[in-house]
């Protein structure tokens, strides 16, 4: 390890924070002349805000499949406004309860999936052209290739319905895109000179890629998480809607599962199957704009001129 | 993939979740329906919900595959179609000597198989004696131990039981096959005859399959030996569908002619249809609650549903009226006893006195009495182990509304302290989890004879292990089942039958939720003569006997004009155009983003 001053390092910190405090200020002031970003962002935060007062917004009771008192099936009304499913539940209370937990999959999933993929996408880069590199190349390729719903859908077949269960499954089926991103900047960072004089000052490849390293593809890694939300939430609602979901949480994927099965397909009851496939078309839609501003802003070629 | 791919990917995927579903049915509606002259054969098309995995007799088990068997095969006395005592088949009646234990019976003379062979007393002795020996306990439950049978001649058949029975004319429900065709396997075991599958099948009933694509249609042709009148159609063709409403737009479209097996859910979209006729069939099956005893060597129930005040509880927390409403809106009643209201001489309606009621504040205040205490997560604690109530409910999503009936439950019970989980399951997997007794408590389905012995034996000491859900025993149930099976006269063994019903309800080893009805539906215009059996509300479908499948025949079409109605799903065309509207405009978003993109890829 080099050997500094407390009083040097405690001014480098300094220097360095200072610096970041900068680099993020002049990013969010191109994020924030990004419209499609910004747009974004703010769907974002409004289905966040209304994620977190869900309790505050809806009683337990309401979305109780005994204690609902709505006639099933009802289209909407002044005191149902996007009307009731089968057991008499609100189906706007469904939408509310449902964000909560399709975003917290999502992003608790992309949380793993990103922390596996820029692990194995650091070493593998690092690592680049060695038996290392080759090794977790080939799993990377691997994962990349099978296609990812077959292997969701075994996966939650065998460990069961549960949340957790499908936050495992969600991660497990996309971090390899993440790896592969990430390998790729790594790649380019590690001939970088700073890496080098690193190195020639005798650092150890732990902190080099610790320290050297991952704060230079850092803004990748969140870029590429932003989109990976994107993705997970989709993947939730998918196995959701095939019937793989946490049969006791109400989720957005859930609820279209259940209006598949209560006929509303047939039998026309819009109100119950539009509002939430909606709502995870407009999610998914804000993370991947937010995530494309995002690469155009730590991305300097992408800018537009 | 590039990143234009990619987002275009989301793009689509998402529109898929959202919207993409709604436009299913839609792409079905444009499908024509299949063109019918009048040179052509004709046909009857049924859509079904379950399929046909093998044609082989003694490997039924899906409804289609029950109903396949009934329109091949006869039974020697068969259900009648008014109420389903037993009339004359094969056999033109059966006479038993003084104390019923010499039944000899008189077959119709020039009987053939599909295949020209003759159909003798002989092929009945072997089919009897072939299912006794090889254990196929669907059809065997008919012959007391001891049985045998004896073949004087041709046209009759002399059946000896050492004990008294009614055995030909409950009737015997079990089918006779050719001896020349399954002769060969009289040393084989179960499991090999089971896997033996050969088409066209040999029988003597009005159908034979001679055509199967599995997981498609399977076809069934007119058995040109058949003894009874000569059907109208030339075939009968099943077709598989995994997707109800895929089912119901076929049968709008004309694609289908009768559609069997229709989900409650979907009564108002089919009544609604065009020169479509909706039959409700009487409730032939019960949802069933079943709690596990234990009794299996690997079973794992929670001890505290030993206790009967536990159950009780239960019982009282349960809202059947709200299952019924909710799950099964008008095509279900709630349901009190193990033996259903289709067996109307049998069946028994609990007395308003010893109705467990409706009450979930009783409920708790008897558990409390009991001794169980409110945790603070508020699931109650066993006093005498100190476990919660915490119960696993796997549900057979096969069957119909089980999974919504499953969540209602654990609704009900999360009120009194109990923990339920809900783990929804195929009827495969449910039979592994109840014959492991894997499980707390179960929501399946129990159907049977119009008798009601075998409805009762599944709760007899006997069942465990085989049909008992959960090994209830029961010494006081044991000897009233011995004694109803030893009763012939009808009334006599009634008082008995009454007896049992009402003790298995005050025992609660299980809880009957409710009795949904099975619903069918066919197009007017197009088919004619279906005969329900057992008259009124009965089935269309060869559920019991072929005779519906018999009597019915074309509509003469006038003119030929099918009504060709297409777009609507039931969905209203302004959802559609708001839908639409959204994804165009968000459509529109990402092609100018991408269009940036590959700009700026250009300047790279």
């Amino acid at each position: 390890m080099v050997d500094i001053q407390p009083a040097n390092a405690s001014s480098a910190s300094k220097l360095t924070w200072q610096r970041r405090r900068i680099g993020f200020s002049r990013g969010w002031a191109a994020f924030r002349h990004n419209r499609r970003g910004m747009f974004g962002l703010i769907v974002l935060v409004a289905f966040g805000v209304v994620a977190v007062l869900s309790p505050l917004l809806v009683s337990p009771d309401s979305v109780d499949p005994s204690s609902a008192t709505g006639t099933p099936n009802s289209p909407p009304t002044a005191g149902y406004p996007l009307g009731t499913d089968s057991f008499g539940r609100s189906v706007l209370s469904l939408l509310i309860v449902g964000t909560r937990v399709s975003l917290t999959v999502g992003l608790a999933a992309t949380v793993a999936a990103v922390f596996i993929g820029a692990t194995f996408g650091l070493l593998s880069g690092y690592y680049g052209g060695t038996a290392v590199d080759r090794v977790l190349g080939a799993l990377i390729d691997w994962f990349l290739v099978i296609p990812w719903l077959v292997l969701a859908i075994v996966m939650a077949a065998i460990l069961g319905p549960t949340l957790l269960n499908i936050i495992i499954v969600i991660a497990v089926t996309s971090w390899a895109l993440t790896a592969r991103v990430v390998r790729a900047s790594t790649l380019g960072v590690r001939e970088l000179p700073f890496v080098e004089r690193a190195r020639a000052l005798g650092a150890s490849d732990r902190s080099i890629i610790t320290r050297h390293v991952l704060p230079n593809v850092f803004p990748v890694i969140f870029a590429q998480a932003v989109l990976t939300v994107a993705v997970a939430i989709l993947s939730e609602t998918t196995l959701a809607i095939l019937g793989l979901g946490d049969p006791t949480s109400i989720s957005w994927g859930r609820t279209i599962e259940e209006a598949f099965n209560g006929g509303a397909m047939t039998n026309g009851y819009w109100w119950w199957i539009v509002p939430p496939g909606l709502a995870v078309v407009c999610v998914t839609l804000a993370f991947t704009l937010c995530g494309y501003a995002l690469e155009e802003v730590l991305d300097p070629r992408l800018r537009d001129r | 993939m590039s990143r234009s791919q990619r987002l275009a990917l989301v793009f689509l995927a998402s529109v898929l979740a959202g919207v993409g579903l709604l436009a299913a049915p839609a792409v079905a509606d444009s499908a024509s329906p299949s063109p019918s002259g009048s040179t052509a054969p004709t046909v009857l098309h049924v859509g079904m919900t379950s399929g046909i995995e093998n044609p082989n007799i003694f490997a039924v088990a899906s409804v289609a595959e029950w109903q396949a068997i009934v329109m091949q095969y006869d039974m020697l006395m068969r259900f009648g179609d008014k109420d389903l005592t037993a009339v004359p088949s094969l056999a033109t009646g059966c006479d038993p000597n003084a104390d019923r234990t010499v039944w000899t019976c008189h077959l119709q003379p020039g009987l053939k198989w599909s295949d020209g062979q003759p159909l003798t007393s002989k092929d009945v002795a072997f089919s009897y004696k072939f299912v006794i020996d090889k254990e196929f306990d669907v059809f065997s439950g008919y012959f007391p131990e001891g049985t045998t049978f004896e073949t004087p001649d041709d046209v009759t058949l002399v059946w000896k039981s050492p004990t008294p029975t009614n055995g030909p004319t409950v009737p015997a429900w079990t089918y006779v096959v050719p001896e020349h065709i399954w002769g060969k396997y009289a040393t084989a075991d179960a499991k090999t005859i089971r896997a033996f599958s050969a088409l066209p099948t040999v029988g003597s009933g009005p159908y034979m399959m001679t055509a199967a694509n599995p997981g498609q249609n399977w076809t069934f042709s007119r058995n040109p030996n058949f003894w009874g009148p000569k059907p109208a159609y030339d075939s009968i063709e099943f077709q598989l569908f995994t997707n109800q409403d895929a089912m119901v737009q076929a049968l709008k479209n004309g694609q289908i002619d009768i559609a069997d097996g229709i989900e409650g859910s979907l009564l108002p979209a089919v009544s609604a249809l065009p020169n479509v006729a909706v039959q409700k069939v009487v409730a032939d099956s019960w949802i069933n609650l079943a709690f596990n005893f234990g009794g299996r060597p690997t079973a794992n129930g929670l001890p505290a549903l030993q206790d009967i005040r536990v159950r009780k509880a239960i019982a009282m927390a349960i809202d059947k009226q709200q299952i019924v409403d909710k799950v099964y809106p008008g095509v279900a009643s709630p349901g009190d006893t193990i033996i259903r209201p289709l067996s109307t001489y049998w069946h028994l309606t609990v007395p308003k006195d010893k109705l467990i009621p409706y009450d979930p504040a009783a409920a708790n205040a008897m558990l409390d009495q009991a001794g169980y205490t409110m945790g603070s997560d508020g699931v109650r604690i066993d006093p005498k182990n100190g476990k919660p109530l915490k119960i696993r409910l796997p549900v057979s999503d096969d069957t119909q509304g089980s999974t919504q009936a499953g969540q209602l439950v654990a609704s009900f019970l999360k009120k009194i302290g109990i923990a339920v989980t809900v783990q929804p399951v195929t009827a495969g997997k449910m039979y592994d989890i109840e014959q492991a007794g894997d499980f707390d408590a179960v929501i399946w389905y129990w159907s049977g004879d119009p008798d009601p012995n075998y409805q009762l034996s599944g709760f007899a000491s006997s069942a465990c292990p085989g049909l008992s859900d959960g090994c209830w025993k029961d010494p006081t149930y044991d000897a009233m089942f011995a004694k109803q099976q030893a009763t012939l006269d009808p009334a006599a063994r009634k008082v008995i039958v009454d007896e049992m019903q009402q003790y298995v309800y005050d025992q609660v080893p299980n809880i009957v939720l409710t009795y949904p009805e099975t619903i069918e539906a066919y197009r007017t215009d197009k088919v004619a003569g279906l005969t329900a059996v057992p008259e009124g509300n009965g089935y269309l479908m060869p559920s019991y006997v072929y005779t519906s499948m018999v009597n019915a025949h074309p509509v003469q079409a006038d003119t030929g004009t099918t009504p060709t109605t297409s777009g609507s799903s039931g969905i209203p065309p302004w959802v559609w155009a708001v839908v639409a509207v959204v994804v165009i405009a968000l459509g529109l978003l990402l092609v100018r983003r991408r269009r940036g993109e590959a700009d700026r890829e250009e300047l790279d």
